[in-house]
């Protein structure tokens, strides 16, 4: 997997909390990224098992709104997403992007 | 209602026409999906107590036109490469028809069996390969897809469509060699003949087009198996439609080179020089005129007629796309 910088923020986002369950505004919102990077990455990214999705189960809870999706990571995207943002976090020319974002453990910077 | 209802209704509205115009690209079985889980998004937006709500309607209409973006620019990038890979393998095949002719012309006239040689496997490799391009092309991704990907990871069926091309090759060319033989009385030697025949025939007079189109038959029917077998098969009608009309292609293009090849054999005509050429020449040519019309007219039905040329539709719909 090729990561560029859409993804290293999309993974990102995933990593300040692997347990969480989002969906898509939320990555948008959380990422930067326009709907229409988003989707598709998130499609590739469950495609190649990264993340997975599932729809909203609660429907106590939706309150008339329609169910979501939502994605988490997998556990092997987990480890992925960690070893692609530990090999960016070491290329010199990617450091400038990174900011206050967790480090690629998952840990507040 | 309110004003502020007013405007967030005909928000909700335009915003639920563009998440439609955006699934268009999309596969029946993902469109639905999609759709559904993008229009579940609007109520977030629309709660979003971070902006003030006139932004939160003008998000989600940004919102719901990027996703036209993101699905129609990659349906681009697929016709794109479609385009170029098709133009590559019939215009490919269609010029180097001419240098496999000049072979053939040489083997038997000439007889420089070398030259001939140099010239058959340059052509049958590219031919191929062309071929092997052509097919990948029409391999689809589950959402606009890693297109190159899948394109170059057509090569690796290129190996198994070499064997298959030539057994289809062979087929046709045992079929004329043996109703040449069976007539003269000299089975043993119409086989022969008509082994070699199908071997180099089908690739040398005049049918590269036959052999690229018999590739991405195979490539195309191998694809779609797979990707029944993964994801089920998809409910398009097209993708159904192609898959019939490349397996009726397949079929066609091989019994008319076989029947072909026999008549040429049988009366003697030219007995396997030039006459076979332009046969060649004739049968790809109203394959490939028929496979235009048919696409350019576009009902399915009408589509199912040109199944001579079946191996050869995904090329013409793009040029039709592109008009």
């Amino acid at each position: 997997m090729h990561l560029t910088a859409s993804l290293e923020r999309v993974l990102r986002v995933f990593l300040e909390d692997i347990q969480a369950h989002r969906y898509g505004y939320d990555l948008m919102k959380a990422s930067g990224l326009k709907s229409g990077t988003l989707y598709p990455m998130l499609a590739r990214l469950e495609q190649e098992g990264v993340v997975v999705s599932s729809w909203e189960e609660r429907l106590e809870d939706l309150a008339g709104r329609p169910r979501r999706r939502y994605y988490r990571l997998t556990g092997e995207g987990v480890r992925v997403a960690r070893q692609l943002l530990a090999e960016a976090y070491r290329a010199p020319t990617r450091t400038a992007a990174r900011g206050s974002l967790p480090s690629p453990s998952g840990e507040p910077a | 209602m309110t004003f502020r209802g007013r405007v967030e209704y005909l928000g909700t509205g335009y915003g639920e026409r563009f998440i439609e115009i955006a699934c268009e690209p999309l596969p029946e079985p993902l469109r639905a999906v999609r759709c559904e889980e993008w229009r579940a998004e609007f109520p977030a937006i629309l709660d979003d107590d971070e902006n003030l709500w006139p932004l939160r309607v003008v998000t989600l209409l940004v919102y719901s036109a990027d996703q036209i973006r993101g699905t129609w620019s990659a349906r681009d990038r697929r016709d794109q490469i479609g385009l170029t890979v098709w133009l590559l393998g019939t215009g490919g095949a269609l010029c180097f028809r001419a240098v496999t002719s000049l072979a053939l012309m040489v083997l038997f006239f000439v007889g420089n069996g070398l030259v001939t040689v140099v010239g058959f496997v340059v052509a049958y490799i590219v031919g191929m390969v062309l071929g092997g391009a052509f097919g990948a092309s029409m391999l689809d991704g589950p959402w606009g897809g890693d297109d190159l990907r899948k394109v170059v990871g057509g090569v690796a069926l290129k190996a198994g469509c070499l064997l298959l091309v030539g057994l289809a090759g062979w087929f046709a060319g045992v079929l004329g060699g043996l109703f040449h033989g069976a007539t003269h009385g000299a089975i043993v030697l119409g086989v022969s003949s008509g082994t070699v025949l199908g071997i180099g025939g089908g690739l040398t007079i005049g049918n590269d087009t036959d052999a690229a189109s018999i590739t991405a038959a195979l490539v195309t029917l191998v694809a779609a198996a797979v990707r029944g077998i993964a994801r089920g098969v998809r409910s398009n009608d097209d993708r159904t439609c192609d898959v019939g009309n490349l397996l009726t292609g397949f079929l066609v293009v091989a019994y008319v080179h076989g029947a072909i090849v026999g008549a040429t054999a049988q009366f003697g005509i030219a007995d396997f020089g030039i006459s076979g050429f332009l046969a060649g020449v004739v049968v790809g040519a109203v394959m490939m005129l028929a496979c235009l019309l048919t696409q350019l007219r576009g009902p399915h039905t009408v589509r199912f007629l040109g199944i001579g040329a079946g191996a050869l539709t995904e090329g013409p719909r793009h040029l039709a796309r592109f008009r």
